[in-house]
């Protein structure tokens, strides 16, 4: 029955102008979102030839990450040239910020494609699922010839997403295979394994979003409303619920801005090295230097330890909040899964400190000796699931059931005269 | 007649439950956010507040010359607008070490967003079926059939549901500048609120214009839905698609190379390349004008004595003389090499600019395709959160280095003449040096320079309502 269904759906639909357009609009957003996206990542890569330090050198880089084309989350930042020094870690500005319209705009790449358009074209084809055959009387008539309700909507479900899912695959994986022969491009097998696991994710993300236009449209009895509801819904979703989230746990924070907490190591760097010049003078000696060092580093420690928790703890407390919609969870998951995400960066930003520890009386020239080779690989695949992104899946996955739980009730209780 | 339509549509509007219900969250959606910014704006001004204090501790206890451009760089306050609009942030360029990653993932939610994407989405939702939906109910040939003109019934509902969209949208600023007005910190004047009426203004052309484009689709199209995709589909291209691409186009079509790289050249120029061409000037110059003590030269290092060298010296006042002469000359040498390298670092970095500002300039241009674009870019001016705003906080920085500098070394020289052995790292008394004080964007600056874009945005409601009434007068009311 259900296989019927589908098929029904399918077909009713395949032909219709909605399909034809959203599909060309899908078709569209994935060939620009490469093309945009490629050009930056060979722009990074460029640069990364171009400025990545020699070994043994306290400046160090990391090479963008291949899947930064599909999903770039923070890796233009985690690609950036690292200075380590006796008073901290500094950063390369970011070569973003030389044109300013790129903080203005919103990132164009597969992660917005699925995120913004993907569940739009979702819901443009789930909203008039139930709606839609009421108002064509068929609703009815399908009822009455003795079709099952569970197995309609499940079937009403599953036929609305494929007819999303299949051609969005179809494009995602044509997309990752030229992508895969492209220049300066690594097509690993973690490459791969991560493509078709961030595929895996999106076509969940739709199922979400079906299950949303089904429960929308089992609420309602026109489509006009049904369709009003599903976009304010999505806008709420998709736009509202995570930009607001950012902004509220900004406001509620308790965390100083790293602007503050870098003038604060700054000064307390340039208090040491004044009042070593003071006791020493201008040439010093170098009981001095590394007296200055330590007190330095102590200083910009206890600033570093007072600062790092919280920090922490205000990027847990956002990500709770904008994990209440499914876009906000979907962006956490696939930006880790990707590698470019929050985890890698806090990750890398961990092994960049416990470098400098481990070099710091070379680096800082209290000892003679040779800084260690600078050797960072990203997390894998089941480190990354098991320590961030699976929460995230779990909020994704909770948020479909929820929805097809919640249509499933207000389909059994629709009145289809 | 036309008063009659506005009126009707209005009423329709006003009665709709979808309408009501969908106002009423645009209007807490708005009051919310601007709630929430405040907050956000607060924390920033007490962090300037504090960062300001840091550098006047710095002053009071650590003030030296050598490191004084390094802690006490002029502070750009937060922007007077920033619990509306969040413009660029400073978060998201994560400038520092121990920035938060998450304004990179997310951008913040301010009127921009609310006005670009949730309205002008609501605008489309609301005249999408403007015509279609009229002939489907069998409404539009009735109307037809009376003394009512085409054009009467186009003009009336594009201002009757331009006015229905605006509704919420002022109504929910009202409620987030009276929320503002009771919080003691922010003091808004006269002028704030010619700000505030631009901002409706800009924002009605804005809206009107979605109004403009559904109502362009409906009178092309014979059925609801089809009017409904055509509209969506065009949203999409022009808010979610042109306006995002256009710095990665621009980066594409308008090639630079990376700012590390930039910066590693002018590292190269003023350090290695500064001392190869300074050691083979030394080499010339001893072969060709020093050859007599150019024995004694190779001993010595940069023209400095060794301790040997400073015996026989010390016995010889006729060598002595002639290098005390080497040592002017090689100095002289040095500064003008280190001059002329500084010079081309500074060359290569204005070169980057202007680059990277024609850059900017062609993603601008494609931006502006799109009325997003030039929404975005005509509000972020006005609230002093864009890039008008930006130029103008680095010009008044570079000035007051320029100024500043010169009234530096003299305190600095003053205390020189009165205690010779005087260094750049003993404490330099600067509490009455003049401090950085920001000046806003003047009005009119912002108004001039946003005229063009609105400009743009009202052709753009021109065009699509031209469009629609061109369409309205051949369409098939049957």
């Amino acid at each position: 029955m259900i296989w019927t269904i589908i098929k029904k759906e399918i077909l009713e639909n395949l032909t219709t102008y909605r399909f034809a357009i959203l599909i060309i609009l899908l078709f569209l957003m994935v060939a620009v979102s490469i093309f945009v996206s490629y050009g930056d990542y060979e722009g990074r890569i460029e640069n990364f030839n171009a400025n990545h330090p020699e070994p043994h050198s306290s400046n160090v880089m990391i090479r963008p990450t291949s899947l930064s084309i599909f999903v770039k989350g923070v890796d233009a930042h985690m690609g950036r040239l690292y200075y380590l020094k006796y008073s901290g870690i500094e950063v390369q500005g970011a070569d973003e910020a030389v044109n300013r319209l790129f903080a203005l705009f919103i990132e164009p790449d597969m992660l917005f494609v699925v995120r913004v358009m993907l569940s739009l074209i979702a819901l443009l084809f789930s909203f008039d699922a139930i709606t839609g055959e009421k108002e064509n009387g068929t609703l009815k008539l399908s009822l009455v010839a003795g079709t099952n309700r569970m197995g309609m909507l499940l079937g009403k479900f599953l036929g609305r997403g494929m007819l999303v899912l299949v051609p969005f695959s179809i494009f995602y994986l044509v997309a990752a295979l030229v992508v895969s022969l492209l220049p300066d491009v690594q097509a690993t097998t973690d490459f791969w394994l991560r493509i078709m696991f961030l595929l895996l994710i999106s076509i969940l993300y739709v199922f979400v979003f079906s299950a949303v236009g089904l429960f929308l449209s089992g609420l309602v009895h026109r489509s006009s409303v049904a369709l009003g509801l599903s976009l304010g819904v999505w806008a709420f979703l998709v736009f509202v619920v995570p930009q607001m989230g950012i902004a509220l746990a900004r406001a509620v924070a308790e965390v100083p801005p790293s602007e503050r907490v870098d003038m604060q190591n700054r000064l307390a760097t340039i208090r040491g090295i004044y009042e070593r010049i003071q006791r020493e003078g201008d040439s010093g000696t170098p009981e001095g230097w590394k007296k200055m060092v330590e007190e330095t580093k102590d200083a910009n420690s206890q600033i570093l330890e007072s600062y790092g928790p919280k920090l922490n703890d205000h990027i847990q407390f956002t990500k709770n909040i904008i994990r209440f919609s499914p876009a906000g969870a979907l962006t956490f998951l696939v930006t880790d899964v990707a590698g470019s995400g929050a985890y890698e960066e806090v990750r890398l930003k961990d092994y960049l400190t416990g470098f400098l520890q481990r070099n710091f009386d070379v680096i800082a020239q209290i000892q003679k000796g040779v800084i260690e080779d600078f050797r960072y690989n990203r997390a894998g695949l089941g480190e990354v699931v098991a320590q961030s992104a699976f929460v995230d899946l779990v909020s994704v996955m909770i948020s479909g059931i929820l929805f097809l739980a919640l249509s499933i009730v207000v389909f059994l209780r629709y009145d289809p005269r | 007649m036309l008063r009659m339509i506005i009126q009707k549509e209005l009423v329709e509007k006003l009665l709709n439950a979808q309408f009501l219900v969908a106002s009423a969250i645009s209007v807490l959606l708005i009051i919310a956010t601007i709630v929430t910014l405040t907050g956000s704006y607060r924390d920033e001004v007490a962090d300037y507040n504090d960062r300001q204090l840091t550098q006047e501790d710095f002053i009071a206890h650590y003030g030296h010359l050598n490191r004084f451009g390094w802690m006490a760089q002029p502070l750009r306050p937060p922007p007077t607008y920033g619990f509306l609009v969040e413009g660029i942030d400073r978060e998201a360029k994560q400038e520092n070490f121990l920035s938060n990653p998450m304004p990179v993932l997310f951008s913040e939610i301010d009127l921009i967003v609310i006005v670009t994407t949730i309205l002008s989405l609501f605008g489309i939702l609301s005249s999408f079926n403007a015509i279609c939906g009229e002939r489907e109910a069998g409404m539009l040939r009735q109307m037809l059939s009376t003394n009512i003109s085409r054009s009467t019934i186009l003009f009336g509902k594009f201002i009757g549901g331009s006015i229905g969209l605006l509704l919420p949208f002022a109504i929910g600023i009202l409620g987030g500048l009276i929320f503002i007005s009771f919080d003691s910190k922010i003091q808004l004047g006269g002028l704030d609120f010619g700000v505030f009426s631009l901002i409706i203004l800009v924002s009605c052309i804005y809206l009107s214009f979605f109004y403009a484009l559904g109502l362009y689709f409906s009178s092309r199209s014979q059925s609801s839905g089809v009017a409904m995709l055509k509209s969506l589909f065009a949203w999409v291209v022009l808010v979610l698609l042109l306006p995002n691409i256009s710095p990665f186009l621009a980066a594409r079509l308008y090639h630079l190379p990376s700012k590390t790289k930039i910066d590693m050249e002018a590292w190269s120029i003023t350090s290695d390349e500064r001392d190869k061409i300074v050691a083979q000037r030394t080499n010339e110059m001893i072969r060709t004008k020093y050859a007599d003590i150019a024995a004694d030269l190779w001993k010595s290092s940069a023209g400095v004595a060794n301790v040997e060298l400073r015996q026989k010296l010390d016995r010889d006042p006729a060598l002595k003389a002639r290098f005390a002469q080497y040592q002017n000359n090689w100095m002289t040498m040095v500064n003008q090499v280190n001059e002329t390298q500084q010079a081309k670092s500074t060359l290569l970095y204005k070169d980057f600019e202007v680059r990277s500002h024609y850059q900017e300039k062609i993603a601008a241009t494609v931006a502006s395709i799109s009325p997003y674009g030039n929404y975005v870019f005509i509000v972020s001016d006005l609230t002093e959160t864009g890039i008008q705003a930006d130029n103008h906080w680095q010009s008044q920085r570079e000035n007051y280095f320029t100024s500043m500098n010169p009234i530096l070394m003299s305190i600095y020289n003053d205390a020189v003449k009165k205690n010779p052995r005087f260094s750049v790292n003993d404490f330099l008394d600067l509490r009455g040096f003049p401090r950085f004080t920001y000046q806003p964007v003047p009005l009119w600056d912002k108004v001039d320079s946003s005229l063009p874009q609105v400009g743009v945005l009202v052709f753009f409601n021109i065009l699509f309502l031209a469009g629609a009434w061109m369409s309205f007068m051949k369409y098939d009311v049957r």
